[in-house]
């Protein structure tokens, strides 16, 4: 079996591109913000949503909001008007940015949930191979691996 | 000659399109005879603030055991994961840039002559942060101007500018950008290159233009790219010119569904086929298959679409988009029609019905040639090579 994870909705088409080539069984580690359907993975693909905190939750929100896609696709659909005021946006979005102190969030800390998963797997299947969707979730795999007598091999795709 | 070029955007089994002109050129430039390696800088977008050195630390450990691992290498082109924390603007691309492409060549190190940076800011800024020198680079972005808005991104720009051995955009709207935000002082330093125009898939077909009912579209179904429009625009001409006009879509997007509802609202269903996206070699016998080329993106750094369209003998109704008068507009009057930017769903089928009544005008088979002679691999890969001996010496 082939264990991909990925905590992002950035990488969905990576991983259903990579895991839907691939002849062997496979499982796709994933949390609530990494939206992806079954219907989307195929028979050959088992989807196990964990709860977990995305890596990139804040990224997240700005790519799924659906007013920001709405905003975007008017700016974007032709109009001098529009175009002017997308630019407008994000100059003030970047000063407004640049001014307040970046966060620290925790994010990096490996999320216990999807390390249990990852476990887990290991545990009850014959594991050939981890597939890292996010090069974020390398650190979390790692986590997850230590102390295990004969890793499989681990790779970002 | 030795090159390493350098992209953000090249195709994979992920996103087939993504990058083709890259990947074009590198194909033009290898069956010259050349030595031509890839690095393709893929963004991992994390949260805000510096990445933590354990993200690098795990990246290092797995490429020391096996490269591939985190590097995978496939047909020349190396895939380098850049880890870039969010709000970091396109100043804080370049950094992650640099940093994933030193971290790659210390496992697998480039021996180029030359490399060619793809985009001013992050790519080119990147390797000259590196020391690559010369460096040869290929503007095409469509958000330039959104990197000109952020004054770090800016100065690392204009650093870009001076700093490359040779900078070259796609289209002359490209150049004239440039020059209005950093000053006639560089307007020595810009030239154009332009991509390439594969017509190896695509036949060219001989019609006589009287009957334009079947049109097409390739590219994605997206506000950005006018789709709307052109959907209006389709509904209207049915409506009001030829109610046996058919629409063919190749591509799809975020607006496929919008569409979709809004052409079986209209009882237009089934005059529309949505093919989704086709490889690039599949695309030929449908534009064989059509009248008429319909693009109305607002905005297109260079129009591929459009070039291909009149290779395969077809007629292009296009906006003034930038890309399509520096691409084609010197031949408009042979080759289709090119309307203002702001043109409304009438304007745009009306100016088909009266393409259709008047059509002695198009000479379809010299754009063909035009589009040959300008844009085929091996003019623009003898170019570019022009342009790296240049850089080179």
């Amino acid at each position: 079996m082939i264990v991909g994870v990925m905590t992002q909705p950035l990488r969905v088409k990576y991983a259903v591109a990579h895991l839907s080539d691939r002849p062997v069984s496979a499982r796709l580690i994933t949390v609530q913000a990494a939206k992806v359907s079954q219907s989307e993975l195929g028979d050959s693909i088992e989807l196990v949503h964990v709860d977990a905190p995305s890596t990139t939750s804040v990224t997240n929100r700005l790519v799924r909001g659906s007013a920001t896609r709405r905003v975007l696709g008017w700016t974007r659909s032709g109009s001098h008007v529009g175009r002017r005021l997308e630019r407008l946006i994000r100059r003030t979005l970047w000063r407004v940015r640049q001014a307040a102190p970046p966060s620290t969030p925790d994010a990096y800390t490996p999320a216990p949930a999807v390390v249990a998963a990852i476990r887990s797997t290991l545990e009850d299947h014959d594991v050939t191979e981890i597939i890292c969707f996010d090069v974020f979730d390398l650190v979390t795999v790692e986590h997850a691996l230590a102390n295990h007598g004969d890793p499989p091999p681990v790779r970002v795709r | 000659m030795r090159i390493d070029v350098v992209t953000p955007w090249y195709p994979d089994h992920a996103s087939v399109f993504l990058g083709v002109f890259v990947q074009q050129q590198v194909t033009a430039l290898r069956s010259k005879g050349h030595n031509v390696n890839v690095e393709v800088a893929q963004i991992f977008p994390g949260p805000p603030g510096p990445i933590p050195p354990a993200v690098y630390e795990a990246m290092h450990r797995h490429a020391a055991q096996d490269v591939d691992a985190v590097y995978p290498t496939v047909d020349g082109a190396t895939w380098i994961p850049c880890p870039v924390p969010a709000r970091s603007g396109f100043a804080g691309r370049a950094d992650a840039f640099a940093t994933g492409i030193a971290a790659k060549r210390r496992f697998l190190p480039t021996e180029g002559e030359i490399t060619h940076a793809h985009l001013g800011v992050p790519t080119a800024a990147a390797v000259l942060e590196l020391g690559d020198h010369p460096v040869v680079v290929t503007e095409h972005q469509s958000t330039l101007d959104f990197v000109l808005d952020e004054p770090p991104a800016r100065d690392r720009y204009r650093e870009a500018i001076e700093q490359a051995a040779g900078f070259y955009v796609v289209a002359g709207h490209l150049r004239d950008r440039l020059i209005a935000a950093f000053g006639p002082e560089v307007t020595d330093r810009i030239d154009v290159i332009p991509n390439i125009v594969d017509l190896t898939d695509i036949a060219f077909r001989e019609r006589d233009h009287e009957r334009l009912d079947r049109w097409i579209y390739v590219g994605a179904i997206a506000a950005h790219k006018g789709t709307k429009l052109l959907i209006e625009a389709f509904l209207h001409h049915r409506a009001n010119h030829n109610p046996h006009a058919t629409l063919t879509i190749v591509g799809d997007g975020a607006e496929g569904r919008w569409l979709w509802n809004r052409a079986t609202e209209a009882g237009a269903g089934d005059a529309i086929r949505l093919l989704g996206p086709l490889p690039h070699h599949e695309i030929g016998p449908h534009l064989s298959d059509a009248d008429l080329m319909v693009h109305l993106s607002p905005a297109e750094t260079f129009g591929i679409a459009s070039l291909e369209g009149l290779g395969a003998g077809l007629p292009v109704i296009s906006l003034r988009n930038g890309g399509a008068e520096h691409t084609w507009g010197s031949i408009e009057s042979i080759a289709g029609v090119l309307l203002d930017v702001g043109s409304d769903a009438p304007a745009v089928s009306d100016s088909v019905a009266e393409l259709a009544d008047a059509p002695q005008r198009l000479d379809l088979a010299s754009a063909r040639r035009y589009v040959e002679v300008t844009y085929s691999a091996s003019a623009v890969a003898d170019r570019l090579l022009a342009a790296y001996t240049k850089a080179i010496s």
